[in-house]
């Protein structure tokens, strides 16, 4: 009998993917390995894995008998299986949580690695390779199904080329399965890149080069696919890949709900819409090197720290102004708090990210996944935007509107998006809480009670908000609260598994305390 | 090995006569010349010295207005760049064209450079009246495109900064010259107040005075270039000298019907991989237009939305160099 060994030291790509770590699979071999459904790899007999994985990965390689075990074996037999054909089309991609210091910088942990997507095409890459090196295991592959819908996660192991099938995207969403394995990290079964808007602070792009001697310290720095990367970097990985295949798996999730086809239901995404399962970075357009030096007078922010910008905008609201701090103020802000960039190891340096003021944002796969609900008639316009205006000046990590999940476990599914939308009102609106001002029910049942003719009296409230936002951060004070409040939301991601490198944000002096803001643009500290 | 023997047209362009094929290459070759005698880690490729083994270098960018990013929302950044070309400044142009109900139907994209467009109209004012006719609007006559002394005016009615066609890249930043100025300046090496190399691409442009620093375009040619010269290479803008549409990301457009949105982008003039001019519409036999469409789940309502998607291409030559580089403190 195979002695089967899981290792247990964390590894990359992936901190939830080292479960999935295994010593002693046969080789030549791909095995069923679902956390939370199998207790340990399951082989996949030739037969099962055809009916199981279907897949241009699988179904051209595995299925086929092809077993490679390296990041760039996988590429060079996709091209030789489907030479002229789409797979063989491959874009490549580099990021890193270090990417942006400078090459002079020899003690940093950078974090470095590809993405290569292949086949792409109207609704994303067919494939997607992730790796930290060309001509090493350890490689992830996610794959669209195309008989179950969704991404199919691949893993290899370190010392063979048996390869681990460890879910498909709707293993996500629901229980036993939901949050285990590739799931912890891809928690609603998406591809993940952490930024999805201009400047992408840690990608290769049009924005930021990655110069190729800070793969040095891997060996990599002259390797064929540094050449061969993308020229569009960051910008082409976002609008070829990433967001339409959060597309295409959120318009699946919503057509199976509505064909009654699904396990999941609209609860499910109004769980996304109500928590912060996940979310994504932003920053300002300007970078910190240039506030600090002056050329820059002004610091812009982005919009989606203060609302929920995106998802306002899914049902009419419109768009808040664009933000912007003097570049003294930031400055000083900087000084006062003593902010640093630094891995955790020996790299420490004083200031601020390459681009300014990074921050979590509502994910875009959250807004995807609302959007595909309302086009299918899951969810209701006035229950969504009821909802997102419930504390709105804090666009992630609420505790009010968080609060409202408890009432979505006794509204059932009957099939229909306006009776579900106002069953879930009614369970909000009748509970005892709702009574009680100051509770996210009763600020639920203000928001319902405006009534189908929500845009103008919700955005008069907005609009207020945002002037009171602009008078804050005229005032160095006032923007060291807001500073507070960013640093809080990013302590917040460091608990969830997409954070992996200390180099995402900076730090300041500020004691740790969650901060949230109020609607009047103050700074509240919860002890 | 590879010999370069003149300066093709823009686009790889064939409507040229031979005579006027041959000016455009000795103005080309004049104004490379000129650079590579300033710039000596810039170098011109149809030089009898020029260096043999020479690698290709690709940079794209976004033909939306960076500029606007930091400064308007989204809805306002598409609509102020739409408003007028005056605003589109990343080396790439386009004017919309809606329905009866204000609808948007199509987009045409331009990065034909004004100087080709000028020697077009020195040499054949015939064909320049032509090409206006086909691509701008019937009605052009050639009075319409020539001053009172008979000189050319790029910004004339029917290519001006809210005009309804468009037949060339006009905003005073977006000319051919300041692309090959770019690329020859930033082959220097800046140095800031404590004798630091200026590797940031912002401080860079700003330091070596190499364009507008909050742009997509100009840092993106900048750094590279300098970075490239960094490493130990020269470089040169390659032939054929021009700007290109290098593509249109699609992936993020939704049809009504399903229809694959790439087949809405048709390239109109430009040989393949050198395209200067497209057009994204829906083929009227489908029977809905672009405001049907979605990018990013938004309805599609500004051409800049489009623009968001279209990526710029210049192309460049980089070969291993032992001249001198030459470096500078900032504003010099």
């Amino acid at each position: 009998m195979t002695q089967i060994e899981i290792a247990q030291a964390a590894s990359p790509p992936h901190r939830a993917c080292s479960q999935l770590n295994i010593r002693g699979l046969s080789d030549d071999t791909v095995s069923r390995f679902i956390h939370g459904l199998d207790e340990a790899p399951v082989l996949l007999s030739a037969e099962e894995a055809a009916a199981q994985l279907q897949d241009q990965f699988a179904v051209r390689l595995l299925n086929a008998g092809i077993f490679p075990n390296t990041a760039g074996e996988v590429l060079q037999a996709l091209e030789q299986i489907d030479a002229g054909g789409p797979l063989a089309t491959q874009r490549f991609f580099l990021v890193g949580e270090g990417s942006q210091l400078s090459a002079d910088v020899s003690n940093a942990q950078r974090n470095m690695r590809f993405l290569i997507s292949c086949g792409p095409g109207p609704e994303g890459a067919e494939v997607v390779v992730s790796s930290f090196h060309p001509d090493q295991g350890m490689v992830e592959v996610m794959a669209w199904d195309h008989g179950t819908g969704g991404f199919n996660f691949y893993r290899t192991m370190p010392d063979s080329n048996a390869w681990i099938f460890a879910g498909n995207s709707h293993h996500a969403l629901v229980t036993p399965t939901r949050g285990h394995g590739p799931f912890e990290s891809h928690v609603n079964g998406n591809i993940l890149m952490k930024e999805l808007k201009t400047p992408w602070v840690n990608w290769h792009s049009p924005f930021a080069q990655i110069p190729a001697t800070s793969l040095a310290s891997q060996g990599l720095d002259t390797h064929p696919w540094v050449n061969r990367l993308e020229p569009g970097g960051g910008y082409t990985l976002e609008d070829e890949t990433v967001r339409p295949g959060i597309l295409r798996w959120s318009a699946a999730r919503a057509d199976a709900i509505a064909a009654g086809t699904s396990a999941e239901t609209p609860a499910r995404m109004l769980e996304q819409l109500l928590s912060t399962l996940t979310v994504n970075l932003t920053s300002s357009q300007t970078t910190a090197v240039s506030a600090v030096g002056g050329s820059s007078a002004q610091v812009d922010l982005p919009s989606t720290f203060f609302v929920d910008a995106d998802m306002l905008g899914v049902v009419g609201l419109p768009a808040p102004p664009r933000l912007k701090v003097a570049s003294s103020v930031y400055v000083q802000t900087l000084t006062d708090l003593a902010v640093e960039l630094g891995d955790g190891d020996l790299f420490v340096q004083p200031g601020d990210t390459h681009f300014a003021f990074v921050v979590p944002e509502r994910a875009f796969e959250d807004v995807a996944t609302v959007r595909e609900a309302l086009r299918a008639g899951l969810l209701t316009p006035r229950l969504v935007a009821s909802l997102v205006m419930v504390d709105f000046s804090n666009p992630v990590f609420s505790p009010t509107r968080e609060a409202l999940l408890a009432h979505l476990g006794a509204v059932a599914w009957n099939g229909s998006g306006p009776k579900f939308s106002e069953a879930v009102a009614q369970a909000i609106i009748t509970s005892a809480k709702a009574a009680t001002p100051g509770t996210a029910e009763a600020a639920f049942a203000e928001n319902w009670a405006v009534g189908e003719d929500f845009v103008a009296p919700f955005t008069s409230r907005l609009n207020a908000y945002y002037a009171l936002v602009e008078q804050v951060i005229a005032t160095p004070e006032g923007f060291a609260g807001v500073y507070g409040v960013a640093e809080s939301r990013r302590n917040r991601v460091k608990d969830l598994p997409i954070f992996e490198s200390q180099l995402l944000f900076s730090n300041s002096n500020l004691p740790p305390a969650a901060r949230l803001m109020t609607v009047t643009a103050s700074v509240e500290e919860i002890t | 090995m590879t010999t370069f023997t003149k300066f093709d047209a823009p686009g790889l362009l064939s409507e040229l006569s031979s005579d006027a094929l041959e000016s455009w290459s000795v103005t080309m070759t004049d104004h490379t010349a000129q650079f590579a005698s300033r710039f000596g880690r810039y170098f011109d490729p149809t030089a009898p010295d020029a260096p043999a083994e020479v690698t290709s270098a690709t940079i794209v960018w976004s033909a939306s207005p960076a500029r606007l990013l930091g400064e308007l929302t989204d809805p306002e950044r598409w609509e102020t760049a739409d408003s007028t070309r005056d605003q589109q400044d990343e080396y790439c142009e386009w004017r919309t064209t809606r329905d009866t109900d204000g609808r948007l139907t199509s987009v045409v994209f331009s990065t034909e450079v004004p100087e080709y467009w000028g020697h077009i109209a020195e040499n054949d004012r015939e064909l320049l009246v032509a090409l206006y006719r086909e691509h701008v609007d019937p009605g052009v006559v050639e009075a319409d495109l020539f001053g009172a002394e008979g000189i050319y005016v790029r910004n004339n009615r029917w290519n001006n900064a809210t005009s309804d066609g468009i037949a060339h890249l006009r905003q005073q930043s977006n000319t051919l010259l300041a692309a090959l100025d770019l690329a020859a300046e930033a082959t220097v090496q800046r140095v800031d107040a404590n004798g630091r190399r200026v590797k940031d691409r912002r401080e860079l442009v700003a330091c070596g005075r190499l364009g507008e620093p909050l742009r997509n375009s100009d840092p993106q040619i900048a750094d590279i270039i300098n970075d490239t010269v960094a490493a130990g290479s020269a470089v040169t803008l390659a032939t054929p000298l021009g700007l290109y549409l290098d593509r249109l990301q699609s992936a993020a457009f939704r049809t009504p019907d399903g229809t694959d949105p790439a087949t809405f982008w048709t390239p109109i003039r430009g040989a393949e991989g050198h395209v200067v001019r497209a057009r994204f519409e829906v083929p009227a036999e489908l029977g809905y237009v672009l405001a049907d469409v979605t990018v990013d789940g938004r309805p599609l309502e500004f051409g800049t939305q489009v623009a968001d998607k279209v990526r710029v291409r210049i192309d460049a030559l980089v070969t291993d160099s032992a001249v001198p580089v030459t470096t500078k403190p900032c504003g010099v």
